[in-house]
């Protein structure tokens, strides 16, 4: 069929110009009948992978002679490496017509021609993935096809001189040349046998006599045919485990990975992509990163989609609900870390101290010395109410579910609904200052300058317990639930049992010489921040000294306590973290970054640390190396005045209460989210622009001189 | 000799071994108790090959004295996964991804816990810090993701991604 429609273009062409486009055969629509035939030689032989004689048009037959050997030593070499594996089930028949090795190699020299190495003699590099892609058309292949590549040859040889025949009498002299080129196929052919021989004879040897004829193979070749072998023998060596292992190992291999490298894992493959992608590994990660749970809408929507997951999952934008999880978690990491966020700013209270703060997520509550205490909105910013009732400063404050309740110069507590701003109840009771107050489910605990401290049911709104004991003010109070611990001017700490009939007084913890300003509770250990500069650590049951952490300078304004972490941070400028079951300093943030000032709040944030400072910035610190980060905040007018009195933080957001003694910053809260998209594109795209510079997280550190401010209603 | 049991892998071939060094395999151990630790007779190890299964013998005599691992221990499975692997393990780990391969399919076949998961944090350690390309490169992968689902892939792998 092919053959008849090739006559009859034949025909046509001879009768208009013979010898036309000798060099270019293969892309002229217009051939000569010899070049035709010369072509159709050469497409057989591209079939067979003798792919340079189609070259050989216009180079001289030595050259092409020289190429032909090289591409058969290199098959030689192939069929050395493709043969133990392949040979050992089945030894190939002698017969070259019916043995498939000498076929195998021909894909790999047509993808080399492809790729422009044509005309070089010996100058083939062959990638990895093209033998990757010459395995995979081998083994497609059937063997009984194969020979069939090689059988027509021959016979396209005598159609060949038939066809000549017909067209001598146009190009005579042409036809010697093509002649030539068919002696070189038959030649070439017989040279594959003859590899096939010498592979025959490399079989029959012993191992060690193999190792000795390779080893003197590797000494008579080129050094380019030596790197051939090393670019054939390479992948061999590779193996695609996650694809190749049973999927349980496979998931066994990808749970030691972190986040960011299943992140790259997912995007490599599709088998890889499955797999990286599973949700219990997601889970894992989760859990090992202290996520303990992710939104049920979206876990319902991946049980809904599991049901129908094809193996194609490619495309459809729902992965794990653990992952999704993880992935959001890590996006607000990088916004803290570098996201470019611009705070809301919401301005209250004229000018007076803001001296207490609780955030919940939602809701901001701040209290102050102008009397009033204020619910914010976090999100919106927006001021929902003014809690107006008091008729002294506001000392400390706590809040729960809708409970707001203050503590006050004016020696009352009161108790506030939160949704509606209107003051539920009035506690009298203290005979001077309540300075300072503990929540534990439906009971709070207050501290006071009359020396003692209360204890109040919220559902009831009565005193259900007076402790008396302390001979000075009442500083701080911690309280769990069942044990109530208590700092106070008289440099003693004291622990209470309210429940307990009679004296509550369990123990009380004698060691400071100055005021004590700081507690932490855990349930088992007391750590105690003092005046005297000592922070130090108790047992809870006992009432023991376990450890004195000497080391501040001045008074340790802020204490949090994580697993047995301890963060200090000190109106020495200092902050300082130690270990509570050694009693050693672990390390203190010394960067030159540092506050420059006395430190007034701090809180543990996930992997970071957040610090204020009298000095006007807030920082963020890297929790366990504790190296510096950023200033998330810098006032302008941190030269002149302006501090920052308070800090608390959620997940997402961190909330200060900013201002100055002096008039030159005005008293207000500054809302920084950093569950914010755009804030994040924002970050990728200044990294790129800055990569890794401290000048960078200078540029992310917010200005305040271009924030629009929000209206408090 | 007492205390000596014969193996014979794959490839038919014979290795012998001390008792106290191949119990750390569960099934090698299970297998001499319920056919008796007669030291005539051979243990048929069909899935791994002679060269592979020296290899594990060689890492077993290594740990043959180490404190058995209890799977259930809470503390434990907290201090594999903050572990590295050690020293001698890493070194005994260098080989190509070939052997890497038949050790982590032999560990598991024969389920030595510990080896398993050494083979499996070297593999992990090669993926570790690469970009997806490199990833490709190091295992011979074939990137077979079409042009739109690498853009999409690549949006849904970023850590900014949406909510």
């Amino acid at each position: 069929m092919r053959q008849k429609r090739e006559k009859k273009v034949t025909v046509k062409d001879d009768a208009a110009k013979p010898t036309r486009n000798r060099s270019r055969p293969s892309k002229i629509p217009r051939r000569s009948p010899l070049s035709k035939m010369k072509e159709r030689v050469s497409s057989r032989l591209e079939s067979f992978g003798l792919h340079s004689l189609r070259q050989g048009n216009s180079s001289s037959s030595g050259n092409l002679n020289l190429s032909a050997k090289n591409e058969a030593s290199k098959t030689a070499l192939q069929n050395v490496h493709d043969m133990p594996s392949t040979s050992k089930a089945s030894p190939p028949p002698a017969e070259p017509e019916t043995t498939s090795s000498p076929t195998a190699p021909s894909i790999g020299s047509r993808k080399r021609a492809q790729s422009g190495n044509i005309n070089s003699t010996s100058g083939v590099s062959t990638t990895p993935d093209s033998f990757r892609k010459r395995k995979l058309a081998f083994s497609r292949d059937s063997p009984s096809k194969l020979p069939d590549a090689k059988k027509p040859l021959l016979e396209q040889a005598t159609t060949l001189s038939d066809e000549q025949e017909q067209t001598k009498s146009h190009i005579p002299r042409l036809k010697l040349k093509s002649k030539s080129e068919i002696n070189l196929i038959i030649k070439e052919d017989n040279k594959m046998g003859h590899i096939d021989s010498w592979l025959n004879a490399y079989q029959n040897f012993t191992e060690e006599d193999q190792r000795i004829a390779l080893e003197r193979l590797i000494d008579n070749s080129t050094h380019k045919n030596i790197r051939f072998m090393r670019d054939v023998i390479e992948p061999r060596f590779q193996r695609d485990f996650i694809s190749l292992l049973p999927p349980e190992l496979a998931l066994h291999v990808l749970s030691k990975l972190e986040p960011k490298d299943l992140v790259s894992a997912t995007q490599t493959c599709r088998t890889w992509r499955q797999l990286a992608d599973d949700n219990t590994i997601w889970r894992q990660k989760c859990l090992e990163e202290n996520v303990k749970e992710c939104s049920t809408p979206i876990l319902k929507q991946y049980k809904s989609w599991a049901k129908t997951r094809t193996p194609e999952i490619v495309g459809e934008n729902i992965h794990s609900p653990w992952k999704k999880t993880i992935m959001r978690k890590k996006r607000i990491e990088k916004v803290w870390i570098e996201g470019d966020v611009t705070p809301l700013e919401l301005v209250g209270h004229d000018d007076h101290v803001v001296t207490c703060l609780q955030f919940d997520g939602q809701r901001i509550v701040s209290g102050s010395d102008d009397s009033t205490l204020k619910v914010w909105n976090a999100k919106t910013g927006h001021c929902q109410s003014t809690l107006i009732g008091h008729t002294g400063g506001v000392w400390c404050l706590e809040m729960k579910d809708d409970w707001i309740v203050s503590g006050s110069t004016d020696r009352t507590l009161r108790v506030w609904s939160a949704e509606t701003g209107k003051c539920i109840e009035t506690l009298y009771g203290h005979c001077s200052t309540v300075r300072c107050m503990a929540l534990s489910g439906n009971q709070v605990v207050s501290g006071s300058r009359d020396n003692t401290l209360r204890v109040w049911d919220l559902t009831t709104l009565k005193c259900t317990a007076v402790l008396v004991g302390h001979f000075a003010a009442v500083r701080c109070v911690c309280f769990d639930g069942k044990k109530i611990v208590s700092g106070s001017y008289d440099n003693t700490v004291k622990i209470w049992d309210p429940n307990q009939a009679g004296n509550k007084l369990l123990h009380t913890l004698q060691g400071h010489t100055m005021r004590v300003y700081s507690l932490q509770f855990d349930g088992k250990h007391v750590v105690s921040g003092s005046l005297d500069t000592n922070i130090m650590v108790w047992d809870a049951d006992t009432g023991t000294l376990l450890h004195t952490l000497v080391g501040h300078q001045s008074l340790t304004s802020g204490m949090e306590l994580r697993g047995k972490t301890l963060v200090s941070g000190n109106a020495d400028s200092f902050v300082k973290i130690w270990d509570i079951e050694t009693g050693l300093l672990v390390r203190t943030l010394d960067d030159k970054n540092k506050h420059s000032s006395a430190v007034t709040s701090l809180q543990y944030c996930g992997k970071f640390i957040v610090t204020s400072s009298d000095d006007g910035t807030v920082k963020l610190w890297n929790a366990e190396t504790g190296e510096w980060i950023r200033d998330l905040v810098s006032l302008d007018t941190r030269q002149t005045g302006g501090v920052v009195w308070r800090i608390k933080a959620s997940e997402t957001k961190l909330v200060c209460a900013v201002g100055s003694r002096n008039g030159t910053e005005l008293t207000k809260l500054l809302v920084l989210n950093f569950d914010d998209l755009a804030a994040a594109k924002r970050a990728s795209h200044s990294q790129s622009a800055l990569p890794g510079t401290s000048a960078s997280f200078d540029a992310a550190a917010i200005n305040f001189n271009s924030l629009g401010h929000v209206n408090p209603t | 000799m007492p205390g000596l049991v014969t193996l014979v892998s794959q490839d038919n071939q014979k290795i012998e071994v001390e008792l106290n060094v191949i119990r750390q395999s569960k099934v090698i151990s299970g297998m001499l108790q319920d056919l008796g630790e007669d030291e005539d007779t051979e243990y048929p190890i069909p899935n791994v090959s002679h060269a592979i299964l020296k290899k594990i013998i060689e890492w077993c005599e290594e740990h043959k004295d180490d404190a058995p691992i209890d799977d259930e221990d809470p503390n434990y499975q907290e201090k594999k996964r903050t572990q590295e692997v050690p020293r001698w393990d890493a070194e005994f780990l260098k080989v190509d991804q070939g052997t890497l391969f038949e050790i982590i399919l032999a560990a598991n076949y024969l389920d030595i816990g510990r080896l398993l998961d050494f083979a499996c944090m070297t593999v992990a350690d090669q993926i570790r810090g690469k970009t997806p390309e490199e990833i490709r490169k190091h295992f011979n992968i074939k990137n077979d993701f079409t042009e739109e689902e690498m853009e999409q892939i690549k949006k849904e792998n970023e850590w900014c991604e949406g909510n």
